[in-house]
């Protein structure tokens, strides 16, 4: 997948994702497909830029990675944030409330993320 | 529901050092003597409040005279300095005032069992257990979050009410029951929405380190540190716009 495939999967997952949770879906499906979406985002930014991300362990690292570059922006907890919707979709471990917290957070850095990639 | 060690440390230590402050030094004794008073009504204890119930407990006891079963006389006569707060969970605030003695007490025992889970965490880290050491950093976050919401009038016996208080110090308001903590937080500043974000990965740490996501990360250490101090920090800066 091309950088350009990973940003359009993301978009789709995202949406998909809210219309899940905002229609009163499942939300294990709606965490997972938001997860999913900052996942395939940060994949992208870290292929343009050639680092490392293999692994569940990766997205922490390209974390870390924007955190340098970016010192304003709490990527590290907006990213750690979004990986727990990921659990979620395994155990669904969150109250509707702890789950707003954490889709708010996801979002961040959604936005943020594909901000950092090109449009074409 | 039973009262959760962190609620505990920050009772314990405030009463101690209001009652210090009131009388100079402590002795070993007579703090031994009140914390096992406070200890034997916890149990009892399932209130909202905690913070503030339990200390308005405390003089209370002491004004019936009850203290004398459990306390020394020099502690009695101690106990009987403390202002009366009169807490009030129907009105959901202080029929008298809120002393400063007592509000500094608040503070300053909740920043001390903080630390105390912040050293305990390093150690934890040192010696490898790192789910454990995450666990005191979400202790140290429990202790300063609950506290702030004592401070402000707020519930603080859950992790319920510890969300409540994020959003409401990210939002300027506590949020109404069944009210969408999403669309309330898309509304917050974003030192509010960097709150609520550091928040969250602190207390999910535990579970994403048992859980095997950071196993290869490394620096696991730095970043549970920084999603603490960063929740507490931004927690403080936040509830002083809000006294």
């Amino acid at each position: 997948m091309t950088p350009k495939d990973r940003l359009d999967t993301s978009l789709e997952f995202a949406q998909r994702s809210d219309q899940e949770f905002d229609n009163g879906g499942n939300t294990m499906i709606a965490a997972e497909l938001l997860w999913g979406a900052v996942a395939q985002t940060l994949i992208a930014v870290a292929a343009i830029n050639e680092w490392p991300c293999q692994g569940h362990s990766g997205y922490f690292q390209v974390a870390r990675l924007l955190a340098e570059q970016q010192p304003d922006v709490p990527w590290q907890s907006d990213i750690a944030a979004a990986d727990q919707l990921h659990r979620h979709f395994y155990n669904r471990n969150f109250s509707p409330a702890e789950l707003d917290s954490r889709r708010l957070a996801a979002q961040r850095s959604l936005h943020r993320a594909i901000a950092l990639l090109p449009t074409q | 529901m039973e009262l959760r060690n962190e609620i505990k440390d920050v009772i314990l230590l405030a009463a101690q050092r209001s009652l210090s402050n009131t009388t100079g030094n402590f002795s070993a004794a007579d703090e031994a003597k009140l914390r096992a008073n406070l200890e034997a009504w916890i149990p009892l204890y399932t209130e909202r409040y905690p913070i503030l119930g339990l200390l308005s407990e405390l003089n209370a006891v002491a004004d019936a005279g009850h203290a004398a079963a459990v306390a020394t006389d020099v502690a009695l006569k101690r106990q009987r300095r403390i202002p009366n707060l009169g807490w009030d969970d129907e009105l959901g605030k202080f029929r008298t005032p809120l002393s400063d003695q007592w509000a500094n007490a608040i503070r300053e025992s909740a920043a001390e069992a903080s630390e105390e889970y912040f050293r305990k965490a390093s150690t934890y880290f040192e010696e490898n257990q790192r789910e454990l050491a995450t666990e005191c950093l979400c202790s140290a976050i429990i202790c300063s979050i609950a506290a702030t919401a004592a401070l402000l009038g707020w519930p603080h016996r859950d992790s319920d009410d510890d969300l409540r208080t994020v959003v409401a110090l990210a939002t300027g308001s506590l949020p109404a029951e069944g009210e969408s903590v999403y669309k309330l937080l898309q509304s917050a500043s974003q030192q509010g929405q960097a709150l609520n974000s550091a928040f969250a990965a602190a207390i999910g740490q535990p579970d994403a380190v048992r859980t095997g996501a950071y196993q290869e990360a490394g620096r696991t250490n730095d970043e549970a540190f920084l999603f603490a101090r960063t929740t507490i920090t931004l927690a403080d800066q936040l509830s002083r716009r809000l006294r």
